[in-house]
């Protein structure tokens, strides 16, 4: 009798077990899994991490857990660094002395054409220098061969050839903007969107990425007395306003690290400061990548700038208009 | 039964196969225990190699720039696998003036045993180098044994070593196999430098990279004390293949059979790392290796791997600081190619370290383990310099005994007696008044691998 039922080319009877099978396949854990969760912002670096992921894909931060804010963490000093042309290789310089070579060297570079010990760089108070420490293929400076011994300033932008490997130097001002290669926004580019640190329409957050945000280290005028505003930078081709409070106003791409964010690409990380102070403005771009205009005029770096009421402003790409509260 | 071994070995008749499909359920990979159907997609997903990554240090002060080792060690599955994978293997043979005589006579013996070794599966090419390179046998099964070995008897001393146009022809032979379903091999067989055709060290590497990137291995066999030991390890070590030096004639065919018998053992090819940081992370080096740098990772070649050998990178990272907490600080992955399924295959591992302000926290957190191998990287490096300096003569032998003691103990100490067995040949040698230079090179090349023989 059972051997008839197996053997029953009848579609009818045989058809059941498949039936069943299939349902399994669709109701797989896995294909809901992915269906219905949300990605986690990690709390560290802020990207957004899809929830099959247990560290962060960018920092690595393990995302389960909660960051501790190192309160007496001194403000990592940079003091510029080197980078290959490719962007590949990344050297950051501590002060004082950095040795530069094949092997055992603080800019530690595995080329053939690299000397084990090749030269030495300073980082001092009077500026980065780099000496030649007799090399077998030598060190140039934009071009410029180095004597043995001879040492050599090095500016922003300088490109250092080690042997046959090219680097550039980027002075510690314009470090920061390195993230600006990093997706950080989901907003089409151009466009300014004045609230970033919201990843989800307010709708769509799950409880949890919620959470997450509130563990954050520094979140930036979150938990503050609500200050007054004293004006607001209005965005030229639309969209909603910045508004200033009395005191500093960082502004930059980052919503870890500024009050206001302007999630354009063209906007560094930290872009400017704009102090209000007793109804004056005064705009400091604190070592931006593509610089900060007023009224068109480029402003230079670290020299905090008086502006007023109508002023035209442009943060490396997006423009506006500062405007004062009335009373 | 039979038909499922069919549809994973589609190429391989051999009933015996069937021995794959008993897999140790703890060395299965994911762990996932799946539903009966799920049967046949868990014996083709058993590894041909896992991989585990070990920090130097479990914490790291989340307030400073620190730097630290990590070694990833892969391990070649040791599972029985019935028989072996058929290999497609191509002979490249220096018949220089040099080797007149014993030596000639010898590796066409060396030759012979090949054949003798090989089954009908497997494909056998013949390529010769002097003056130019010529085909000596065509890449075919090896069905007439007679035949094949008639075509090597008839070959006769040359004049110059055109080894470039030599490595290019046999690699060409072995390109002509479909890849599938062997494992490929070219044994470079030379006694001499270069002196004809491109002589030039670095087109010849180069050329030697560009066919490892069409998967083509190539094992080095150096033969007396006039060939360029530098050259031929590099051969060996960018391509993933074997190092040997052969001191006397009547060793070459002992070489060639300990070469084949590896080769009949091998699980993985093309086996890649690739170091994958995290932000605030870069990679400083990776010792014995040149890494390719991309955004954020850095990738090196590693070697074939046998049935249950073990091999290992030491990896030095710098780290940056960050707010405290626990980070996955660098994501190692390796790929290969499983030579009995012919499929690729990755395998990953995380290097995870926890950021503090506690610095007893990293005092306590040390792993002696990955310093003693990297103190073996270092010794590794320095033995390098050793050989330079030996070449050069700005070493002395007595210094370079003290030296090589010194890392004997060290990898004595780290339970690699294989390698420590190879500096002691090294230091006979230099006692000897042989050369010490190609004994000390093939300790070099093998000192990442652990053989489980």
């Amino acid at each position: 009798m059972n051997d008839t039922i197996v053997l029953d080319p009848d579609k009818t009877v045989v058809g059941d077990a498949p039936a069943g099978d299939a349902t399994q396949v669709v109701t797989a854990p896995g294909y809901e899994a992915t269906q219905f969760a949300a990605n986690i912002d990690c709390p560290v670096c802020h990207t957004p991490n899809p929830p099959s992921e247990m560290y962060c894909m960018d920092c690595g931060f393990l995302l389960d857990s909660a960051p501790v804010v190192v309160a007496d963490m001194p403000k990592p000093e940079s003091v510029g660094k080197l980078v290959s042309t490719d962007g590949a290789l990344e050297f950051p310089l501590k002060r004082g002395e950095n040795t530069v070579g094949r092997e055992a060297a603080d800019v530690l570079l595995s080329n053939n054409t690299v000397s084990r010990k090749h030269g030495l760089l300073f980082v001092e108070d009077a500026g980065v220098f780099i000496e030649d420490t007799g090399s077998t293929n030598g060190t140039f400076v934009d071009g410029i061969k180095l004597q043995p011994n001879q040492r050599v300033e090095i500016k922003d932008g300088s490109e250092v050839t080690i042997g046959s490997v090219v680097l550039k130097f980027i002075a510690p001002e314009a470090a920061e903007p390195e993230l600006q290669a990093e997706p950080i926004t989901s907003e089409p580019t151009q466009e300014v969107a004045p609230e970033p640190v919201d990843e989800f329409p307010a709708d769509e957050a799950p409880a949890k990425s919620e959470e997450t945000e509130a563990e954050a280290p520094e979140e930036p005028a979150a938990d503050q007395p609500a200050p007054q505003p004293v004006g607001q930078l209005v965005p030229k081709d639309g969209g909603a306003a910045l508004i200033l409070i009395e005191g500093v106003n960082t502004i930059g791409r980052r919503a870890d690290a500024n009050i206001l964010v302007v999630p354009d690409p063209y906007c560094s990380g930290r872009h400017a400061d704009l102090t209000a102070q007793d109804g004056a403005f005064t705009l400091t771009d604190v070592g931006s990548t593509n610089g900060t205009l007023v009224n068109g005029a480029p402003i230079e770096a670290n020299v905090p700038k008086q502006i007023q009421p109508g002023d035209e402003i442009t943060l490396g790409g997006p423009v506006f208009k500062l405007e004062v509260s009335d009373g | 039964m039979n038909d499922s071994t069919q549809m994973i070995f589609p190429d391989d008749p051999n009933k015996t196969r069937v021995g794959g499909f008993d897999p140790n359920a703890t060395q299965m990979s994911g762990g996932t225990i799946g539903s009966e159907a799920n049967r046949t997609m868990m014996a083709g997903s058993q590894q041909a190699i896992t991989v585990e990554c070990l920090v130097e240090n479990s914490h790291a002060m989340a307030t400073e720039n620190s730097r630290q080792h990590l070694v990833a060690r892969i391990t070649a599955s040791g599972t029985g696998m019935g028989a072996r994978m058929p290999v497609n293997l191509c002979l490249i043979l220096d018949h220089s003036g040099s080797m007149e005589g014993p030596p000639l006579d010898y590796m066409k013996s060396a030759c012979g045993y090949v054949v003798d070794l090989l089954e009908p599966n497997d494909v056998l090419s013949v390529v010769a180098f002097s003056d130019a390179a010529q085909v000596l046998m065509p890449a075919r099964r090896v069905v007439n044994k007679a035949l094949i070995k008639e075509h090597i008897m008839r070959l006769e001393v040359g004049n110059t070593t055109n080894l470039f146009d030599g490595l290019a022809l046999g690699a060409s032979q072995l390109a002509s196999v479909p890849a599938q379903g062997y494992v490929n091999r070219a044994l470079l067989f030379t006694d001499g430098e270069p002196t004809a055709g491109n002589k030039d060290f670095a087109s010849i590497v180069g050329q030697v990279v560009e066919q490892k990137t069409r998967g083509i291995t190539f094992t080095a066999l150096g033969f007396g004390p006039e060939y360029n030991e530098e050259l031929l390890a590099s051969i060996a070590k960018r391509s993933g293949g074997n190092y040997y030096y052969i001191t006397r004639p009547e060793l070459i065919p002992e070489i060639f059979r300990r070469e084949l018998e590896t080769l009949m053992m091998i699980v993985a090819r093309n086996v890649r790392l690739r170091v994958q940081m995290s932000r605030w992370v870069q990679v400083r080096q990776i010792y014995g290796k040149l890494p390719a740098f991309g955004h954020r990772s850095a990738e090196v070649t590693l070697s074939d791997m046998e049935r249950g050998e073990t091999q290992s990178a030491v990896i030095e990272l710098g780290l940056e600081p960050r707010p405290g907490g626990t980070y996955r600080v660098a994501k190692i992955e390796v790929s290969c190619d499983d030579s009995v399924t012919g499929r690729p295959e990755t395998v990953s591992a995380d290097a995870v370290v926890e950021f503090t302000t506690d610095p007893s926290l990293v005092a306590a957190g040390v792993n002696p383990m990955v310093q003693r191998e990297v103190e073996i990287a270092e010794a590794s490096k320095s033995l390098e310099r050793t050989v330079m300096g030996m070449r050069t003569q700005q070493v002395s032998s007595a210094d370079a005994v003290k030296e090589l003691e010194r890392t004997r103990m060290l990898l004595l100490d780290q339970g690699k007696t294989l390698q420590a067995q190879d500096i002691q040949k090294a230091i006979d040698d230099i006692h000897g008044g042989a050369a010490a230079e190609k004994t000390l090179m093939g300790a070099i090349v093998n000192m990442d691998r652990e053989k489980n023989r």
